[in-house]
């Protein structure tokens, strides 16, 4: 018998460790805090194995563990503290949240279910983006919990996702992206779902996401303008698409950004523009633009990116072109 | 507990005021590279500038290496402080490491055994520990291990690095000639791949190159994953030649870890890193003793990196007032550090020849599937007025990579150096085209496909020249390679090396010489073409195993290929080449001896085939002959002709027929 093997702890005694520990983080510096820093990596370790267990996690451990994390508040009491930890034990904090959300029995996402009724930990994810520390680590638990469609679609109907532009705005670059691949999925990944919210909320979303287009940042600015072109072109949000060429404001933003300094900034800008001039029944104040400037189009659209080893571009630019001429 | 202060960027509206920077230490494939200051610290820093403009990358992808960059903590890997856009470039603040990559310290000459075997077991260390990460970093070479002063080994460059999730990847990522079979063919890798890097990361310590260096990347792709594994040679211990073919075990699932390889007695006897010191020391001295070399202060000057200024002058008129642009104060901001004068007009229309209107159905949106124009053999055009002044590049062969100049060296960045100091090449003929002079993977030579090209799932993407560069550039991810017209493209660069002197591998033009051989004797043409595919390249095929040496395959790939060219350019001359070689043979006593006696060929076939001929006829004889030999390789062509006599078609017959009379007049002797 071996009396120094101490008996594997059940998992309401990690998470009761973990409850225990994470207060005593937010403390003077000194010998109580290293020892409460020591015990939370420590409990997160433990929980991290039994989730992901030795090659084979044991189903019974987990369920069991996945319960008690849903009857405490410890999800959200992690996120709010996450700052406070050191490097590793923050990496293992993403790693619990990525294996819980992907937790399934049958077609239940039990994770999923529990935060439908804790928006208040959706969105401690989302303000990680506030301390650019710690933002690598609570974008990625955003990022898994945006695969679901109801965590999504509760960001993205709050008043709080109009803050994105703000993160990807006032952060440095790693952060920003971050917040923009977010941002982006939040918006094409329920294609179904964000095509109804985009319709109900056209100007409220297209005004604030023209600020991003339009950003002093050059990142920011060309990463918005493809992600346009993509919401645009996608078939789902054909009724967005439409409302979206019938202007004449857009057509002139995009026209002015096919001239922009940068090469890529023109190049995503086409793929906005193309949209317009496609447009098989354009109002005619698009039409009018863009007979105007019929002579202008035709000679700029000839020198536009003719390096380009892109046969679709060319294809569609050739398009254009002949659409231009028959106007 | 963490260290105190750390160079780390705050967000500002100018985070670039942050750090000085202080001196270039080297342009890569994926940025240059300074080494700077951080004021508040006074730490040291190294930091990447990339220029975001320059790729067509998803930038995304960019994001990704930084925030893999940022997972890691461990003393075998390159520390990672932020990064930040100024204008166009986004700049990476990374740990300076003053003792260079191993590729520079490679400069003053090969490594010893006891230096390789510290080298291997620090990165067998970053190694274990990226993997137990969950990383695979991809790019194991020379050129990205880094030393610190004082010896410390460490891994950099995690531009390709990927997240390993439970299944496999399959992304066609890396450097040729260090990658792992597997990843070639992309039948799905793991971590074993860098393994296999770091085998052939040992043999460049070791040799100053890794194996199959005076291939073509091109065919080394296609070598690698064929061949048997490289095997390291010469004067080394057992225990290091055992390591190195331990790590290049072509089955990956065999290849070993780098847990087990920590417990090889190669690793296991290694000194301590301090020991690295020395080779730190002789590249100091190396560097010192040759001139011209030193380290280029950092000019202030910031390089225009979008010179597209003003492709229409005019502006658009829409009815209200113009509208202001928002990014006023950043276009002034670039235009101020635009030199005067050096902005191109795109003018001349370049478009003419290969303008062909396309059928569309306008159905309300642009289809983006239906592209439809036949790939026209475009050459890359370039603005003869902006940038440089090269013209016409032929996009297939270009002098790759000189191997004595390190990518890190080379300032192939500024455009304005380029443009100046180059000669130009002018657009004379295009069969004579020569390829520009060297400067390898310039600015916008051989453009590499667009992220969307490149990444065509559905169909899968041809690898290009300008994708695969010279071999010692870091390939960019591909996610799904379009193996079949890979390797046919592949064969165009049949016993192409990566020459040094330019054009000496030029794959002839079969449009130049084809007219220049009027053809005189039908018949002989016939023979000739019938010869070279029914008896050369079959046997040349057959004689080509998977498990053979790299360069064995190569020879007779460069074999095949020859007569391939030949029979197109000139059959009668394939033709008589043949027969040339087999009077030679006859004529050569001694020759002739070894193979009557070695193989029992010619006199014994021929008495037998004699006495038959009589009987029935020739043909039949000859194959029923013939098929009992061994279908092994034989040097000897005609031998094997008539072999597989099902597949013969009637006019093969005759011209078979034709050709055996032929022999007789050209070699009576043997009938």
């Amino acid at each position: 018998m071996n009396f120094f093997k101490s008996k594997p702890r059940t998992p309401p005694d990690l998470i009761r460790g973990l409850r225990d520990a994470l207060p005593r983080l937010d403390g003077p510096p000194g010998e109580a805090k290293r020892k409460a820093a020591e015990d939370v990596a420590k409990n997160l370790q433990q929980i991290k194995a039994v989730l992901y267990g030795d090659g084979e996690p044991i189903p019974e451990l987990v369920a069991q563990l996945a319960q008690e994390t849903y009857a405490t508040d410890i999800l959200h009491q992690l996120l709010l503290s996450i700052h406070l930890l050191e490097f590793e034990a923050r990496k293992d904090v993403v790693q619990i949240f990525n294996n819980l959300l992907r937790r399934q029995i049958g077609t239940l996402f039990p994770t999923v279910d529990y935060l439908r009724k804790h928006e208040e930990v959706v969105f401690a994810a989302f303000n990680g983006y506030k301390n650019e520390e710690v933002a690598l680590n609570t974008g990625m638990i955003l990022r898994e919990m945006l695969r679901h469609e109801p965590l999504a679609r509760m960001l993205l109907h709050s008043e709080q996702f109009y803050q994105f532009p703000v993160y990807i705005e006032s952060t440095t670059f790693g952060v920003s992206c971050d917040a923009f691949a977010n941002l982006k999925e939040t918006l094409t990944r329920h294609k179904t779902m964000v095509a109804d919210y985009l319709d109900k909320n056209y100007d409220r979303f297209f005004t604030s996401f023209t600020q991003l287009i339009l950003s002093q940042n050059y990142v920011t600015k060309r990463q918005s303008l493809k992600l346009l072109g993509e919401i645009l072109l996608d078939r789902a949000n054909f009724a967005v698409m439409t409302r979206y060429i019938a202007s004449e404001t857009n057509l002139k933003m995009m026209m002015n950004l096919l001239r922009d300094k940068s090469k890529n900034i023109q190049f995503e800008a086409f793929h906005v523009f193309k949209v317009f001039v496609a447009n098989p029944k354009k109002p005619p104040q698009i039409e009018s633009i863009l007979r105007r400037n019929k002579d202008k189009l035709l000679a700029f659209l000839k020198n536009f990116h003719n390096d380009k080893e892109d046969e679709q571009f060319t294809d569609e630019k050739q398009f254009l072109i002949a659409q231009i001429q028959s106007l | 507990m963490r260290r105190i202060p750390e160079p780390i960027p705050l967000p500002s509206s100018n985070p670039a005021s942050q750090y000085t920077l202080l001196e270039k230490l080297g342009t890569g494939s994926f940025g240059t590279v300074y080494k700077a200051m951080h004021n508040e610290t006074k730490q040291v820093v190294a930091i990447k500038q990339i220029d975001l403009e320059d790729s067509d990358d998803d930038i995304s992808e960019i994001q990704q290496e930084i925030a893999n960059l940022a997972q890691f903590e461990s003393e075998y890997v390159t520390r990672y402080y932020g990064s930040f856009v100024v204008a166009y470039k986004l700049w990476i603040v990374m740990e300076f490491l003053a003792g260079g990559s191993c590729l520079d310290l490679l400069k003053p000459g090969v490594f010893s055994e006891a230096h390789i075997a510290v080298i291997c077991k620090e990165l067998l260390q970053g190694l274990d520990y990226l993997h137990s990460e969950g990383t695979i970093h991809r790019d194991i070479k020379a050129a990205n291990v880094l030393l610190s002063a004082s010896g410390k080994v460490k891994l950099a460059d995690f531009g390709v690095a990927a997240q390993l999730t439970s299944t496999l990847r399959h992304t066609f990522v890396g450097t040729p000639f260090w990658m792992a079979p597997e990843v070639i063919r992309q039948a799905g890798y793991d971590a074993k791949a860098d393994i296999w890097s770091l085998g052939i990361t040992a043999i460049e310590m070791a040799k100053g190159e890794p194996p199959l260096a005076e291939y073509h990347p091109m065919r080394v792709l296609f070598l690698i994953p064929k061949a048997k594994p490289p095997v390291l040679e010469g004067a080394f211990s057992t225990a290091f030649k055992d390591f190195v073919a331990q790590c290049l075990t072509k089955d990956p699932h065999s290849r070993p870890t780098a847990k087990d390889l920590l417990q090889h007695r190669f690793i296991k006897n290694a000194r301590k890193t301090s020991y690295l010191t020395e080779l730190i020391e002789r590249y100091q001295d190396y560097r010192a003793r040759t001139p011209g070399k030193t380290p280029q202060m950092y000019q202030a000057t910031v390089r225009n990196s979008g010179a597209w200024d003003g492709t229409l002058r005019s502006d658009w008129s829409f009815d209200t007032l113009r509208t202001s642009s928002a990014m006023g104060s950043v276009r002034s901001l670039i235009r101020a550090s635009i030199p005067p004068g050096t902005i191109p007009d795109e003018e001349e229309d370049w478009d003419e020849d290969d303008v062909s209107v396309s059928v569309y159905e306008p159905e309300g949106a642009i289809d983006t599937t239906a592209a439809t124009t036949r790939g026209s053999d475009v050459q890359l055009g370039m603005n003869a007025a902006a940038q440089h002044s090269t013209v016409i590049i032929r996009s297939l062969p270009r002098p790759a990579g000189e191997k004595d100049v390190p990518p890190l060296m080379t300032d192939d960045y500024s455009d304005e150096t380029a443009g100046s100091s180059e000669p130009t090449t002018p657009p004379q003929s295009v069969e004579t085209s020569e390829p520009p002079p060297a400067y390898t993977g310039s600015v916008r030579s051989t453009r590499r496909a667009s992220f969307q090209a490149r990444n065509n799932l559905t169909n899968g993407t041809i690898l290009g020249e300008a994708d695969i560069g010279n071999g010692v550039d870091t390939i960019r991810p591909v996610k799904k390679v379009d193996t079949v017209r890979s390797l046919r493209m592949s064969e165009e660069y049949v016993g192409t090396t990566r020459s040094r002197e330019g054009n000496t591998s030029n794959p002839p033009s079969p449009q130049g010489t084809k007219n220049s051989h009027k053809r005189v004797s039908g018949e002989a043409v016939k023979a000739g073409r019938t010869l070279v595919d029914e008896v050369m390249l079959p046997i040349l095929a057959k004689a080509t195993r998977d498990d053979m040496d790299a360069r064995e395959i190569e020879s007779l790939s460069m074999i095949s290929r020859g007569f391939e060219e030949l029979r197109d350019v000139n059959p009668e001359l394939a033709y008589n080449i043949i027969l040339d070689m087999l009077s030679g043979i006859n004529e050569n006593s001694a020759v002739r001896q070894h193979i009557q006696t070695s193989r029992g060929l010619f006199p014994h076939r021929r008495i037998i085939r004699k006495s038959e001929m009589t009987a029935k006829g020739l043909v039949v004889t000859e194959e029923e002959e013939i098929s009992g030999l061994p279908p092994s390789s034989s040097p000897i062509p005609p031998a094997e002709a008539p072999e597989s006599p099902s597949r013969k078609s009637p006019i093969a017959e005759l011209l078979y027929m034709r050709w055996l009379e032929g022999l007789k007049l050209k070699w009576p002797s043997i009938l």
